[in-house]
């Protein structure tokens, strides 16, 4: 019977576009779903893992969906914003460790996250190469970062600004990069890391610029009365923060007031948990403190219930495949009555010819298998990836 | 020796009609041209020969095998180790090279020959017959004579006791015809073949030893029994 194998593959590679046709059609009908069901699940299972590992994340009121996405994957249209005194009364509560998250910012399009160390710590974030930040305006850039823009410890990146033509708003900084870390497979490998005040700096609210009190900086001054100093343009800003001008950079106004935009909470135990959840149940102040994983899996509810439908379209559509395909097949073995009797004729049996066609089938079913696996490999492969980039739109 | 003992044939889809052998040997190696009008029965004796078709009675002995005798697997592998047959149509498979359509058989039935002997036996073949340089194309490349010379020399791949051709020139121009015929002959002659060779082109028939008019040992039978000769 391996002539009849033979001759089913002759048959099929003659038949060059007819084959690819099939094989085509039968892999996107196995391929989609299958993809369709890996990339649901697979983005499900990387949201929830980062997400279960979170415990609260405190923001200001406004929806929680887009409080995750900035707060765990750095990823939202602009969160409300929220005052740095809240941070630091939830931190004088006690009830839990706490974590301010700032992601306004980017660089060439990787977001800027002004947090703390202790972020590194909760997120068991390790280095590849150099140290953390230990100074306003350095920087610890995720692995792919490090990749994307081939730069290392040494290298500095610049904050991208807001926009080109706010000439009084943000300012870039130059940041040095004291650090690399080591790829996790989430979102810290795209990001980079700063300390929350650097975020200020960026943002305008800090700055550094030459010791109007120095004789260096005497043809800047413009009035000097009752401790009051004015200054005009020529007085040097500094755009980068080193070791030399670092105690020449200053906040105007309290930091209270300053903005960031979520905090993480991590309380260390049920109880702390629910005092802090009771805390900001009906708060009047704007804000809300929700728990990522439920609100995730609200979302996550909704997106089965869509890939559901979505299945059943796609398996309504199989149907209708396999019924086009199956007349390919019929009408093509009426044309290829002649050719069966010849091979009858010759000595061929019905069990051979029916072989043959078996063979042919058996072929395209084969090929669109492995090809629709490979697919379907190569979209878990890269799952997190699509879901990193369904994320930034 | 081909011999058919007081056969007795029936065609399944018209009832009752059919036809009687009361007797017929050919000696082996013995070219044989058919001859007779049409419907006179030159096909179904090939068939009855091929063992495609099956007497309702009587036997069919080729080289003192009965076919009629043999289950249906037997029957065809007999047909393909000892029975070649060329169609006025060629009937190669056209998504075959035309070395695979010589050693379609093979394919068909291995019987233990392996596939580097068996393609080296059909480019032999095609070599003689002058078509060595085409082994690598498609049939549908062809010319037609030079495509009724493959089918000979799928006919020819296993030896066979037996050549049957069933008007092979009837799609062919002259002077083709003529090439053809004395190619299945040589082929014939080669291999001590016996060859019986439907045609309805007299000018064919100087070429053979013997010529058998069909209706001289056939009788057509009618539902009614009548017999005409």
């Amino acid at each position: 019977m391996s002539g009849a194998l033979f001759l089913g593959w002759r048959y099929l590679v003659f038949h060059k576009l007819k084959t690819i046709i099939l094989v085509a059609s039968i892999t996107l009908m196995l391929f989609l779903p299958a993809a369709t069901r890996v990339l649901v699940n697979d983005s499900a299972a990387a949201l929830t893992s980062r997400a279960d590992l979170t415990p609260l994340v405190v923001g200001a009121s406004g929806s929680p969906l887009e409080l995750v996405l900035s707060s765990l994957y750095f990823h939202a249209e602009q969160p409300p914003e929220l005052l740095f005194a809240s941070f630091e009364e939830l931190r004088t509560t006690g009830w839990a460790d706490v974590i301010p998250m700032n992601t306004r910012f980017h660089s060439r399009g990787s977001p800027i996250v002004g947090t703390s160390l202790d972020y590194f710590l909760f997120r068991g974030l390790e280095l590849s190469q150099g140290r953390m930040m230990g100074m306003l305006g350095e920087c610890v850039i995720g692995a792919n970062v490090a990749a994307r823009e081939d730069v290392g410890v040494g290298d500095s990146l610049v904050s991208s600004p807001e926009t080109v033509f706010d000439i009084a708003g943000v300012y870039p900084l130059k940041m040095g990069i004291a650090g690399v870390l080591k790829p996790n497979g989430s979102a810290d490998d795209d990001a980079i890391f700063v300390d929350y005040k650097t975020t200020w700096v960026i943002q305008g609210l800090g700055h550094g610029h030459q010791d109007l009190a120095k004789p260096a900086a005497a043809s800047g001054v413009l009035n000097r009365k009752d401790g009051m100093v004015t200054a005009n343009a020529s007085v040097v800003q500094y755009a980068e923060i080193s070791a030399e001008n670092v105690a020449e950079f200053h906040f105007h106004g309290a930091t209270g007031d300053f903005p960031i935009n979520s905090v993480i909470v991590v309380p260390p135990d049920e109880k702390s948990a629910a005092l802090l959840r009771g805390r900001y149940q009906d708060n009047e102040q704007g804000m809300q403190m929700i728990v990522p994983s439920s609100v995730l899996n609200d979302l996550l509810d909704t997106v089965f219930t869509v890939q559901n439908y979505v299945i059943l379209g796609l398996a309504i559509l199989s149907l209708a495949t396999i019924a086009v395909i199956s007349l390919v097949f019929l009408l093509s073995q009426q044309l290829r009555k002649g050719e069966f009797h010849t091979l009858s004729r010759i000595g061929a049996s019905k069990a051979y010819i029916a072989t043959l066609v078996a063979s042919e089938i058996g072929f395209v079913f084969i090929g669109s298998l492995v090809l629709a696996a490979g697919l379907t490999l190569v979209v878990r492969q890269y799952a997190l990836q699509i879901l990193q980039s369904f994320l930034s739109l | 020796m081909i011999e058919l003992r007081d056969i007795d044939f029936r065609y399944p889809a018209i009832g009752g009609f059919g036809m009687r052998i009361p007797g017929l040997s050919i000696p082996a190696g013995e070219c044989v041209a058919v001859v007779g009008p049409s419907g006179s029965g030159k096909t179904t004796l090939l068939g009855l020969l091929a063992g495609t078709l099956m007497a309702t009675h009587g036997a069919v002995s080729i080289n003192g095998t009965d076919i009629g005798a043999l289950d249906d697997g037997r029957r065809r592998h007999f047909r393909i180790q000892h029975i070649g047959q060329v169609f006025q149509a060629f009937e190669l498979l056209h998504y075959l090279t035309v070395v695979e359509n010589v050693m379609l058989p093979h394919y068909i039935h291995a019987s233990g020959s392996d596939a580097k002997s068996v393609r080296q036996r059909a480019l032999a073949l095609l070599s003689d017959v002058g078509l060595s340089t085409k082994a690598d194309s498609r049939p549908g490349e062809l010319s037609q004579g030079e495509q009724q010379r493959v089918a000979v020399c799928r006919a020819m791949l296993n030896q066979p006791a037996l050549l049957l051709a069933d008007e092979p020139t009837g799609n062919l121009d002259q002077a083709n015809k003529q090439n053809v015929v004395d190619l299945l002959l040589d082929q014939a002659r080669r291999n001590s073949s016996t060859l019986l060779m439907v045609t309805h082109d007299q000018s064919l028939l100087g070429s053979f030893s013997t010529v058998m008019d069909i209706q001289s040992v056939v009788s057509v039978t009618t539902p009614q029994g009548l017999e005409t000769p």
